[in-house]
């Protein structure tokens, strides 16, 4: 019995879970194929969640294409607006191929230049630059104000 | 306790001692910013719909799963504890670029209630140090109706 309620759970887990996903892909894609780079685009998911997104445009690098995506979910809208930030990256096809989940919708990059991916962050006392040129970093280091915040790539 | 930084990496029990209790003031402080102290919802709002990430479900937090205002805390606090944890990699030698172990680094608790809500809320993290700092003892008169 126990056995056929965890397998339930864990289907369940995983239909919210791709539900989700599926969303997200769709929303940024949409971003990519309208070449609506650098523009910032929100569209609501009923009453109570948000998306917003930014394409940052494509970075090639060891002979590899990558789509980036600056991206924030914020739910809870009605009762604590909570923020849930991902840098997408996305292959020349359109395939998904990870994400840095970052902690602060601050934190998310502003735009690329060549392989280097630009961020202002304003409440930092420097900005920053990450570079692709050997490809994606396992981890980024988004340093503010003397402190490490290391953001590990989650495929 | 378990607590997982936001890559789903379970932090290391012995680094966890770096973290100083919190104080119940904050916890009212915090309680009062994400629900006006449970009366607009649950306590720490942990767990909401669109809200699902690999930090969360490390914890034992599943999506849609409700939970007593006790739990709730307890589960809100392994939550932000993650949040407050820095994790620096270290790279296997070969330069394969894979990451063999973490150093962690515990960033206090106003870095940790900021990163739980994810900046959702501008100005979020100063409003409950605000809220904490303003707190008074409560005195009989406050009672009064």
């Amino acid at each position: 019995m126990r056995t056929i309620f965890t397998t339930l759970a864990i289907a369940l887990l995983n239909f919210y879970t791709w539900g989700d996903k599926q969303t997200i892909d769709s929303f940024n894609k949409h971003l990519i194929e309208n070449g609506k780079k650098g523009k910032l685009l929100k569209q609501p998911q009923g009453m109570d969640e948000l998306y917003q997104g930014k394409y940052l445009g494509q970075i090639t690098a060891k002979k590899r294409t990558y789509h980036i995506v600056a991206f924030t979910r914020i739910f809870n809208l009605k009762n604590s607006p909570t923020a849930e930030s991902h840098i997408f990256l996305y292959d020349k096809s359109l395939n998904y191929m990870g994400n840095y989940y970052l902690t602060l919708i601050d934190e998310l990059p502003s735009y690329i230049i060549g392989q280097k991916l630009y961020f202002l962050n304003t409440i930092c006392d420097r900005h920053l630059i990450v570079d692709f040129k050997k490809g994606i970093p396992p981890a980024i280091n988004l340093k503010c104000n003397g402190e490490n915040a290391y953001y590990e790539f989650h495929k | 306790m378990t607590v997982a930084d936001r890559n789903g990496n379970i932090i290391p029990q012995n680094e966890l001692t770096m973290v100083p209790d919190i104080s119940v003031n904050l916890v009212k402080a915090w309680s009062m910013q994400e629900s006006h102290a449970g009366t607009k919802g649950s306590i720490l709002q942990v767990n909401n719909n669109g809200d699902f990430t690999p930090d969360k479900t490390a914890i034992g937090i599943t999506k849609g799963a409700t939970f007593s205002a006790n739990m709730e805390i307890g589960l809100a606090i392994s939550y932000a504890i993650g949040k407050g944890f820095t994790s620096t990699p270290n790279y296997a030698a070969d330069k394969s670029g894979k990451i063999e172990s973490r150093n962690w680094t515990w960033n206090g608790w106003e870095k940790a209630i900021k990163g739980y809500n994810g900046g959702g809320v501008k100005k979020y993290g100063e409003y409950v140090m605000q809220m904490l700092n303003e707190s008074s003892k409560p005195k009989p008169q406050n009672y009064n109706k």
